[in-house]
């Protein structure tokens, strides 16, 4: 019954704006995800990013509101779905990990049952075979002795720990797709790498579809096949993931691989990119990005739209000077 | 060899049971730093790397003096640093946190952050503190205009310029820098990580970060300090550190950190090939 042609998820021309403003914190944003994909959705701090993940499931915070667009998942329309039917979305088919995971868990539940509870309220199985599968889960997701774990409290575990039974809870139901919003930031490096492993292999084995929301190029060079770069609230780039970072075709992303240290890349100075990201009040006209870029001329400040174009081999770019981005060396070469 | 800028000799810290009755009664405490030496040699760029719990922010709180060493010592310039520190010390050495959004004063404009500091450190007086206060802001090239500005008007990477002004005003020889990027976005990141090397070749300061992203300390230092659990478990040049690990411990962290290289595709991934959906 699963259609494979269909994408799994398909977001058209979603809009996020202040509730009563036209201030956009979200443009024009459009990207699809097929079922067992891992997308990327990568940018700097008020880039949309996040904003546009809640938006899906309608988790926006208050005094936002999705103003225009689409989104489908699995050929429901959720933009306007009731709120009775985004909840039974989410946690079964939906999964979600969130950055801080002590915000996620309810510290006064055992951390088995908050894992079997998706399964008792959503697939209306008994308290013990939910238990017996939550578990197993543990285990798959790299708790030790999940037997005795299970029946312990949040507080006991380390930040690690409590970001796989978040994981676990989100698989619980086995869903078709799990948002993930940074959640390695607050990690140490060697828990991410763990964390990063255990999602890629879950993946692997449940066709799982991943949508991943990270500040991060490095995180996401290591698990997304694909990517969509934000700047300023909306996609500025998308395609490929190793393709993009080899040979971006936005100066944004140029700039951005430009400018972070890399422990692979020996470089000698880093190219910081000049200026800011503009304020939501005073969006530049034309290209977002033109005045901090250097390829910026007057075919990037009209006053018109700078929509996603296809630029071949599944890639797409807003910017004009899509050919002549990152002319002088490769970003990523071979380390 | 010439006298290092700073060494620390067998130090440890604790944060247990302070006070000489808390001693007493403590059996084995457990040390944050535990036996750690090092030197800095003057105009070096060292790197103290480690994850949450290594000591890592201990140590440097230990060498500026904001944490009472309870075993071994700080030598700095050649004399014992404690935490009751003579003028000229803390001259010697400045701090930059890693949060600019709280280590600048809000109620102070940034003009007046920094000429506090000279006048407080009796660097410059009069006339002259105000001159000064703007060679500071052009050293970390922040327009002079940010004199009147309150931090809460800047973003995140001008106030951390400001802190890097701040703390250059006592004319120090070694910047401790704890995790100072790791607040800023990625774009600000590179910029304030090149003005670290400019004041380097500039000022010929030296520099100590403090970082758990190796990826950071590798592109500033020189020589790398791996610490873990506290206790230094490698040090050597960042190149041979990074390159060809001795101890476990580094080997594993060096093998976690994420790359800009892509890894090979997934194999259950349906849409690698070009073609795919955009």
């Amino acid at each position: 019954m699963d259609d494979h042609d269909q994408p799994l998820l398909s977001v058209e021309h979603l809009a996020v704006s202040l509730t009563g403003g036209d201030v956009r914190l979200v443009d024009d944003v459009s990207f699809s995800l097929s079922r067992g994909e891992a997308l990327g959705l990568v940018g700097e701090s008020g880039s949309g990013k996040s904003l546009t993940l809640r938006a899906l499931l309608g988790l926006l915070p208050k005094g936002t509101e999705v103003t225009s667009g689409h989104v489908r998942f699995d050929g429901t329309e959720l933009v306007s779905a009731r709120a009775s039917e985004l909840r039974r979305l989410r946690g079964r088919r939906i999964g979600m990990v969130f950055q801080d995971p002590m915000t996620a868990l309810n510290p006064v539940m055992t951390v088995g049952d908050q894992i079997a509870e998706g399964r008792v309220t959503h697939l209306g199985e008994s308290r013990r075979v939910a238990r017996r599968y939550a578990t197993a889960l543990m285990g798959q997701v790299g708790i030790a002795d999940p037997a005795r774990r299970a029946r312990a409290y949040p507080h006991e575990f380390s930040g690690g720990m409590r970001q796989r039974v978040v994981i676990a809870i989100a698989l619980a139901c086995e869903p078709a797709l799990i948002l993930c919003d940074e959640p390695t930031t607050a990690l140490d490096v060697t828990i991410q790498r763990q964390i990063l492993t255990i999602l890629d292999e879950l993946r692997g084995s449940r066709e799982l579809a991943v949508l991943f929301v990270t500040h991060d190029l490095a995180v996401i060079a290591q698990i997304c096949e694909r990517v969509a770069v934000m700047y300023a609230g909306q996609i500025v780039e998308s395609g490929p993931t190793a393709e993009v970072f080899a040979s971006p075709r936005h100066g944004y992303t140029d700039g951005l691989l430009r400018s972070v240290p890399d422990l692979h890349l020996t470089r000698a100075r880093l190219e910081a990119i000049t200026g800011m990201p503009p304020g939501v009040a005073d969006m530049p006209l034309g290209c977002r990005f033109h005045p901090r870029c250097p390829l910026a001329d007057d075919a990037c400040c009209l006053d018109r739209g700078y929509p996603l174009r296809a630029v071949g081999g599944g890639r797409r770019s807003a910017c004009v000077h899509s050919e002549r981005v990152g002319g002088h060396d490769p970003v990523v070469a071979d380390a | 060899m010439p006298e290092p800028l700073l060494s620390v000799q067998d130090v440890g810290v604790t944060y247990e049971r302070r006070g000489l009755l808390g001693r007493l009664r403590a059996e084995s405490p457990s040390w944050a730093v535990d036996g750690a030496t090092l030197e800095v040699a003057g105009g070096e760029a060292v790197a103290i790397v480690g994850e949450s719990g290594s000591g890592k922010s201990t140590i440097a709180r230990a060498i500026v003096g904001l944490v009472p060493v309870d075993r071994g010592r700080v030598v700095l310039a050649g004399a014992v640093a404690s935490t009751r520190r003579t003028r000229e010390q803390r001259r010697l050495v400045q701090l930059i946190f890693q949060d600019p959004y709280s280590s600048l004063n809000p109620r102070m404009t940034v003009g007046d952050a920094i000429s506090e500091a000279i006048r407080v450190n009796r660097m410059r007086e009069g006339s002259a503190v105000a001159q000064r206060t703007r060679e500071l802001l052009a050293l970390v090239q922040l327009p002079s205009r940010f004199i009147d500005v309150h931090p809460r008007h800047m973003s995140g990477g001008q106030r951390q310029r400001a802190s890097i002004a701040r703390a250059l005003a006592t004319e120090p020889r070694l910047l401790v820098a704890d995790e100072p990027v790791s607040a800023l976005d990625v774009s600000v990141q590179a910029a304030i990580l090149n003005l670290f090397a400019d004041l380097r070749a500039d000022l010929g300061l030296t520099l100590l970060v403090i970082s758990h992203n190796l990826a950071v300390v590798r592109h500033v230092s020189e020589r790398i300090i791996v610490m873990h659990r506290g206790r230094i478990v490698e040090a050597g040049e960042t190149e041979a550190v990074v390159e060809h690990p001795r101890h476990d411990y580094t080997r594993t962290l060096i093998a976690s950190v994420p790359s800009l290289m892509p890894r090979a595709p997934h194999p259950t991934s349906p849409a690698t090939a070009p073609g795919g959906k955009a």
